[in-house]
């Protein structure tokens, strides 16, 4: 049973949460389904909800905006705070893609989004190929000019100390540009797994290998909002009518960062632009607010950008 | 102090090997401007400037003091800029950066030195009193180009200004209300823009690659720059290039003749936007319009 999958009550941070008390004590909910539970279900607290044993009448906390999204069926119930921010609030495991500022001897330190303090990947969460080697040994550490970008996976979050821990858990990750230029088949079923994507943008008229193949045209990085960047996310829900629009006259390649960065390829730099033009108006509209799910805005864009 | 942020490599990449082609992120040509919207405010001189995602807010005022006793039949006109975090977020307050150096002292030499504002005209009593004006600019949004978009915004708020009419009779100076005469608008003597070159390096001929109108990013990634001021006769006001990938004679050449083109377009824009909100300023009002005419008979 779902509880409140779909209200549209807005929280603050701060407000009690009543929703949830019944989850916090488990015996007396016990509903028909789950009385031969004999352990205590514990409810897993996702991002934006904290524990706070200073108030005991209202143990969990919001400390964002949004919405409250509660999965009680499941084994283990979540709860989490659904919200929209304008910036990057990172959160773990999140897919990121982040620029390389400088390297020290036992980490690389990125740039997550502008204006916020760098985050760390030590050598030892840099994985570099299938058997598990790490970058922390000399030999195999990769060279990564500066503003190089990588890449990764959010592993820590710290709650109270400002800093970002992220991780390149294997070879799927990694520095996205220099993996282009070693253009082996390998690299283009990566890609392919990265960019979920590719299969409805290149996957009609052009193979993602073909696109990978060259090295002559560089790739961009396209700055986004967070609403666009959950857009690109789901290529299949939300994004579908603006990705499809585009594919329909560019084939392209992406990797989309929860960060706000999204990488694009396609065959000629003019393409390039094209798409690049497509998300920027979509998203400088704030198209992805329209009610039709930006299905007119992002037809009359693409027309506009990519011509008839 | 908060940095610039890093731009990653690829997109520097991306961008300097695009404009080689002659192409730009935005889709630009590289020899265009992103469009110019003005908006005004209600007072006179007051005159809010986009320029695609810049935004600068100019603001003329003035107040009557008593000259600088060398210079006795003269007004005085200053122009204060000022950057602070709402425009980007590596502006501080108070502590200014090498870009709001150039800005004040570009603006200085191209308003100000150029004698655009008569400031003769000013006087209202000889080494007694004068008129001070001041240009307040405001940066509300930086992206890129932040030095035009100040010089579009001083000239069109200050042709947008409008002085209360003052009246001498013996030692006492009457300054007269809007409601009661007609402001008259300043002596203008000519409308001098700013226009900024980008320059990236040379492309495949050899040839310098002069890029108009950039954005934050591309400013972050040029060579080199250089401000020409031109009004819409073609006189050169100033040029200023300081530092930066060194320039051919005859690109310079080329420059000067691309601005004086692009400032006729400028000039046509702000006198259009300037009669279009005459005309809404004074909608259903034209015979007071008509009355308020200095050629009219008093």
């Amino acid at each position: 049973m779902s509880m409140s999958l779909d209200s549209p009550e807005i929280i603050l941070p701060g407000d009690p949460l009543p929703q949830l008390s019944p989850l916090l004590s488990p015996p007396s909910t016990e509903t028909s389904t789950s009385t031969t539970d004999t352990k205590p279900r514990s409810l897993r607290l996702g991002p934006g909800l904290t524990l706070s044993p200073t108030t005991p009448s209202t143990p969990i906390l919001p400390y964002r905006y949004g919405t409250l999204n509660l999965t009680s069926h499941t084994k283990r119930p979540t709860a989490s705070i659904l919200s929209t921010p304008r910036h990057y609030h990172p959160s773990t495991n999140d897919p990121v893609l982040v620029t390389l500022l400088r390297t020290t001897a036992e980490q690389f330190i990125v740039q997550l989004a502008p204006y916020t303090p760098p985050a760390i990947i030590p050598f030892e969460n840099y994985i570099i190929n299938n058997a598990g080697t790490t970058a922390s040994a000399r030999k195999s550490r990769p060279n990564l000019p500066i503003g190089a970008t990588i890449y990764a996976r959010v592993a820590v979050v710290h709650k109270h100390l400002e800093s970002v821990e992220l991780s390149v858990p294997d070879p799927t990750f990694g520095e996205v540009i220099s993996q282009k230029n070693t253009s082996s088949s390998s690299s283009s079923n990566q890609k392919n797994k990265k960019e979920s994507s590719t299969s409805i943008s290149a996957g009609t008229t052009t193979g993602a290998s073909s696109i990978a193949n060259r090295a002559e045209v560089t790739p961009y990085i396209l700055s986004t909002s967070q609403p666009m960047t959950k857009l690109l996310l789901a290529e299949e829900t939300l994004g579908k009518p603006l990705l499809s629009a585009v594919a329909s006259k560019v084939p392209f390649e992406m990797i989309v960062g929860k960060n706000g960065r999204v990488w694009i390829d396609a065959t000629t730099q003019k393409e390039v632009i094209q798409v690049v033009r497509c998300f920027k108006e979509f998203d400088e509209a704030e198209a992805w607010n329209d009610e039709d799910g930006g299905l007119a805005k992002g037809r009359q864009i693409v027309g506009k950008v990519c011509g008839k | 102090m908060p940095k610039e942020p890093e731009i990653s490599l690829a997109e520097k990449t991306f961008v300097l090997e695009a404009l080689k082609q002659n192409l730009r992120v935005d889709g630009r040509n590289i020899h265009s401007f992103r469009d110019i919207q003005f908006s005004f405010g209600d007072d006179y001189g007051f005159v809010d400037v986009r320029l695609g995602k810049t935004r600068v807010l100019a603001r003329i005022s003035a107040e009557i003091i008593r000259p600088r006793p060398d210079r006795p039949f003269e007004g005085t006109f200053t122009i204060s800029t000022e950057m602070g975090p709402m425009a980007s977020p590596s502006f501080e307050v108070g502590r200014p950066t090498d870009l709001d150096n150039t800005l004040s002292r570009l603006l200085e030499k191209s308003i100000r030195r150029s004698t655009a504002l008569d400031l003769e005209s000013l006087c209202i009593v000889t080494a007694q009193r004068v008129w001070s004006l001041r240009a307040d600019l405001h940066f509300l949004s930086h992206d890129g180009n932040l030095i035009d978009t100040a010089c579009i915004a001083t000239i069109t708020a200050l042709a947008h200004f409008r002085l209360p009419v003052v009246t001498v009779s013996g030692e006492d100076i009457t300054i007269h209300p809007v409601t009661e005469r007609v402001p008259v608008p300043l002596s203008l003597l000519h409308w001098p823009i700013c226009v900024t070159f980008s320059f990236f390096g040379e492309d495949d001929d050899g040839e310098m690659v002069c890029v108009l109108d950039a954005t934050a990013q591309e400013e972050a990634l040029r060579e080199g720059d250089m401000t020409v001021t031109v009004n819409k006769n073609g006189e050169v006001c100033q040029i200023s290039k300081s530092g930066g990938v060194a320039v051919e004679a005859e690109t310079l050449m080329k420059c000067a003749r691309k601005a004086a083109e692009k400032v006729k377009g400028i000039d046509k824009l702000i006198a259009s936007a300037l009669r279009g909100d005459e005309i809404a300023r004074n909608k259903g009002n034209l015979d007071w319009l008509k009355e308020g005419r200095s050629e009219n008979e008093r």
